[in-house]
């Protein structure tokens, strides 16, 4: 952790990323649900396309909502789904693509054609089906990103595998004694871990957009706002026309950062592991 | 030498790689070790010669049983009095670098990058338990990097952060880890400077002397071995062509073969070596495709009709020594 620390882009990505999830965790204190209602809003005489200047902080939409309150509300969806999916992918990718890889043989032969499966399954109609089989709940939402977008992660993990397999370190590990368990471990896992949170951090902004292309396409839960949400509601009110930017700069200035965030701990994650990359850039 | 069981006994092994890793389409598997015998006495060294391909690197690796799927061992490999080829897996890894250990050519890729020298050299003693624990292992690794002649403080440093020389400093204070009756040195010094080699030679005759082990050393260099190994085995097409005492093998080889790698070599101060180098025309040949007869009979300088057709077996050829060409006992004699 002090060696995490001590990079400066490690340090300001995770500053960054902390923000965002005290931001998140701290939504009902900073920003009240009741700015998501619009019947007291417009009892309260809230104006539509409220600028800044006019509400307070980050003005109204069309419908006399707070911006703000969208946006912090929002990102505690946009993150979790961010994060879940993420997880889901990278976790059941890496088992897929290590035990492919390093078992060989008829394991690998069939593991890599159900991989192959579900990479040529179309991702919008599994994703719509999945979703209205299951129901709405962003649980259905983290399982359809997670099941249809591990193929990618497990046949890079996979191609790396190989490719290390055949290093003589692996040939030294075997004749010193050691298990296949313990070489996966020990030498394949900390060489391909790398490539692993590379690709976790490709995967967390693809989620996070992922999310908001189901949320757009009304698959996700009508009743929580989240970024990808707020973006495709400010389309759909052609608030870019109407000039309104707090509308639709706070959810993408948010993804932005988050995605950078974890950018930035991703690549001081990637460093860590591979220390012959320390120094470099 | 005389201890009362040889440290290892090879007795006819032959060793096959499938025709498909070897690069074939198809066909018969390869054969890249032909029926070699050969004993290793406790304490004592045996050098393994020969050009690339001629079967040094696979026998070796066969000792431990470390070739590839689908490789095929024929004949009784005896590792300090047990067969290896009739040990369980399980059995298999627990006298991997216990009983026989192996330095390997090539230290950079040897070494995982990822991990701190001080991980790896303690990995064959937390693998076997011959430590009570990881700060134990710790201070072992310290006291060998020190016997290699390397500052115990560079066990925390990664591999890229190390010389070839320390390196390899590196991958022999690693086989020593668990104290192996065996140590196997693949083509220790190959990559490394003259000056380093010497260093590296150095060490293992210094480390030898200390702790008795046996050592099988595979080389093509012949120059190294007269000074590190007492026997020699020079090897052609997955056969020992000549096996002997190394100084006498090297200075006066009975096989033709064995001939020509010595002068390859140029003495250096010997005008007469200065003005003529000696080589070897042409190439070991193709083990999927070897020639009738003697393998070696198209490249040899005295091969006569006879060695086109007959196969000649090792012989003994003097004290201690023998060879495998059919010319070989009119010389001599």
């Amino acid at each position: 952790m002090s060696r995490f620390w001590r990079s400066r882009p490690g340090r300001i990505g995770l500053v960054t990323l902390l923000a965002f999830v005290a931001l998140a965790l701290a939504a009902p204190i900073i920003a009240s649900r009741t700015g998501l209602d619009t019947s007291l809003a417009r009892a309260n005489d809230v104006p539509l396309y409220a600028s800044p200047a006019e509400f307070a902080p980050l003005g109204t939409d069309h419908l006399r909502r707070s911006v703000w309150t969208q946006f912090v509300w929002g990102s505690r969806i946009s993150l979790f789904v961010g994060l879940a999916a993420t997880v889901v992918t990278v976790a059941l990718g890496s088992l897929v693509g290590i035990v492919a890889g390093f078992a060989g043989g008829r394991v690998e032969a069939a593991l890599m054609r159900l991989t192959e499966w579900f990479l040529v399954v179309p991702f919008l109609p599994l994703a719509i089906v999945l979703a209205s089989i299951l129901g709405r709940s962003i649980w259905n939402i983290i399982f359809v990103i997670g099941v249809t977008s591990w193929p990618s992660t497990a046949r890079l993990v996979r191609a790396q595998v190989l490719t290390v397999k055949q290093r003589l370190f692996v040939d030294r590990a075997r004749s010193l004694g050691a298990s296949g368990p313990h070489i996966v471990r020990h030498h394949i896992l900390p060489n391909v871990s790398g490539l692993i949170m590379a690709n976790a951090t490709l995967a967390v902004p693809i989620s996070i957009l992922t999310e908001s292309t189901l949320a757009f396409l009304g698959l996700g839960d009508v009743r929580r706002p989240s970024w990808g949400k707020m973006l495709s509601e400010a389309f759909d009110a052609s608030a870019l026309t109407r000039n309104a930017w707090w509308y639709f700069v706070p959810p993408g200035v948010g993804i932005l950062v988050v995605v950078l965030a974890f950018t930035l701990i991703g690549q001081t994650l990637e460093e860590m592991a591979d220390p012959r990359l320390q120094g470099r850039r | 030498m005389t201890s009362s069981e040889p440290i290892l006994v090879l007795d006819d092994v032959s060793v096959r790689y499938p025709a498909s890793a070897s690069g074939g389409s198809s066909g018969d598997p390869v054969a890249a070790v032909r029926g070699v015998s050969l004993t290793l006495a406790r304490r004592g060294s045996l050098g393994l010669a020969g050009e690339s391909g001629c079967g040094k690197s696979t026998l070796a690796n066969a000792i431990l049983r470390l070739l590839p799927a689908g490789t095929t061992i024929d004949g009784r490999i005896e590792l300090g009095g047990d067969d290896v080829g009739a040990m369980n897996p399980g059995r298999l890894r627990a006298i991997r670098w216990t009983r026989a250990a192996i330095v390997f050519q090539g230290a950079l890729h040897a070494l995982n990058p990822v991990q701190r020298i001080l991980d790896q050299v303690a990995e064959p003693m937390l693998i076997h338990d011959t430590v009570p624990s990881r700060a134990a292992a710790a201070e072992r690794v310290r006291t060998l990097l020190e016997q290699v002649g390397l500052p115990g403080d560079r066990a925390d440093a990664h591999p890229h952060q190390l010389s070839g020389g320390q390196r390899q400093r590196v991958l022999i204070a690693m086989a020593l880890a668990c104290e192996p009756d065996l140590l196997i040195a693949d083509e220790p010094t190959t990559a490394l400077d003259v000056m380093v080699q010497a260093q590296v030679l150095a060490l293992l005759a210094s480390l030898r002397a200390e702790r008795n082990f046996s050592m099988i050393f595979i080389t093509h260099d012949l120059s190294l071995l007269a000074d590190v190994c007492d026997r020699l085995a020079v090897m052609y097409a997955g056969r020992v062509v000549e096996e002997g005492p190394s100084e006498q093998v090297l200075r006066a080889g009975h096989h033709p073969y064995t001939q020509a790698l010595a002068a390859a070599f140029p003495i250096i101060g010997d005008p007469v070596s200065r003005l003529a180098p000696s080589g070897l025309p042409g190439d070991p040949p193709d083990p999927a495709a070897l020639p009738t007869g003697c393998a070696f009979h198209p490249r040899c300088p005295m091969a006569v009709d006879r060695c086109a057709v007959e196969d000649p077996v090792l012989r003994v050829t003097g004290s201690e020594r023998s060879a495998a060409c059919l010319l070989v006992g009119e010389r001599t004699s």
